[in-house]
């Protein structure tokens, strides 16, 4: 694990480092049973076609858990993820790669909370953004 | 399959449904398949000794969990079938996508916990788009743990056509 993020380390406008995924089917038949969503266009390529799709796609909430991953990656152990939230604006098809990336928009101090706000995306590799949202999170603070 | 199409009038008056509470028990094994699932090695959700040495005095299931299991996806596993957060409502046309989702996290998940969640229709709209005449559902839940302490908030959104 990277070390500890203060938020006094953290600057408006930073990337958080990205996170790299490369979701094959196999993956995919993992997460269909983890989360009991067994929609079949997401691991049956008949299925799929039928759909006006062209191959099978990456679950939405497959992306939505890396984006879990990226943000309590960067924050743990000792931050906390406040809110998290997603738009599905593409489709990813399966064995591709995946960038997982987040941009750090506003710091801010609420009582005594240590908040960071940020934007959050998935990325194919051609760079066009297949799920976008936000997320909140609260860091540590040096001086706490 | 010759009844008329549910209109907007039909779909409102479902506001407020309420699907049956869902129940899950965390368990470390539960945390286990969800992590392996997402390629998630932060040994903060499976190392013990490791996560004994944090505040937290022990292992936690990762908040992002709530995108695979609880009050959403766990709903209508039937065959070419997208999960419906509340099945009690129909749908009134053929197709859904997933529209948006958020997430608000209150009190950490260990295993052990038993979290009750319910999950209600919120919100029906409709719209002329892409995909010609569109509904848009939204879903709204809230899972409290076994000691009656707020979990989490979910908003689920998704497009009907």
């Amino acid at each position: 694990m990277a070390q500890q993020v203060y938020y006094e380390d953290v600057a408006e406008g930073q990337e958080i480092p990205a996170l790299k995924k490369h979701p094959t089917r196999r993956q995919l038949v993992m997460w269909a049973g983890a989360s009991e969503d067994f929609y079949e266009i997401h691991y049956d390529t008949d299925f799929a076609r039928k759909n006006k799709l062209d191959n099978v796609v990456v679950h939405g909430r497959l992306k939505a858990a890396f984006l879990g991953q990226l943000l309590t990656d960067w924050i743990s152990p000792d931050g906390a993820l406040k809110k998290m939230s997603c738009r599905y604006k593409g489709t990813d098809p399966s064995n591709e790669d995946m960038s997982i990336r987040g941009t750090v928009t506003a710091k801010r101090v609420e009582g005594n909370e240590h908040l960071v706000d940020l934007d959050i995306r998935t990325e194919r590799p051609d760079g066009s953004i297949t799920t976008q949202g936000s997320a909140t999170v609260s860091l540590p603070s040096r001086g706490a | 399959m010759n009844e008329r199409l549910l209109t907007l009038e039909d779909m409102q008056k479902f506001i407020g449904t309420e699907a049956k509470p869902h129940v899950l028990h965390v368990e470390k094994e539960l945390v286990r398949h969800f992590v392996e699932a997402v390629q998630d090695p932060n040994p903060l959700w499976t190392d013990e000794d490791y996560a004994k040495a944090t505040r937290h005095g022990g292992t936690l299931a990762p908040p992002h969990i709530f995108c695979a299991c609880m009050t959403i996806a766990r709903c209508s596993p039937e065959a070419g079938v997208i999960p419906i957060p509340v099945p009690e409502v129909p749908l009134p046309r053929e197709n859904t996508l997933e529209g948006e989702e958020a997430w608000e996290f209150f009190t950490p998940l260990r295993a052990g916990d038993v979290i009750t969640s319910r999950t209600k229709l919120t919100d029906v709209k409709r719209r002329e788009g892409r995909l010609g005449e569109m509904f848009i559902l939204v879903y709204e839940a809230e899972s409290v743990n076994q000691r009656g302490e707020l979990v989490a908030r979910s908003t689920n959104t998704i497009v009907n056509y």
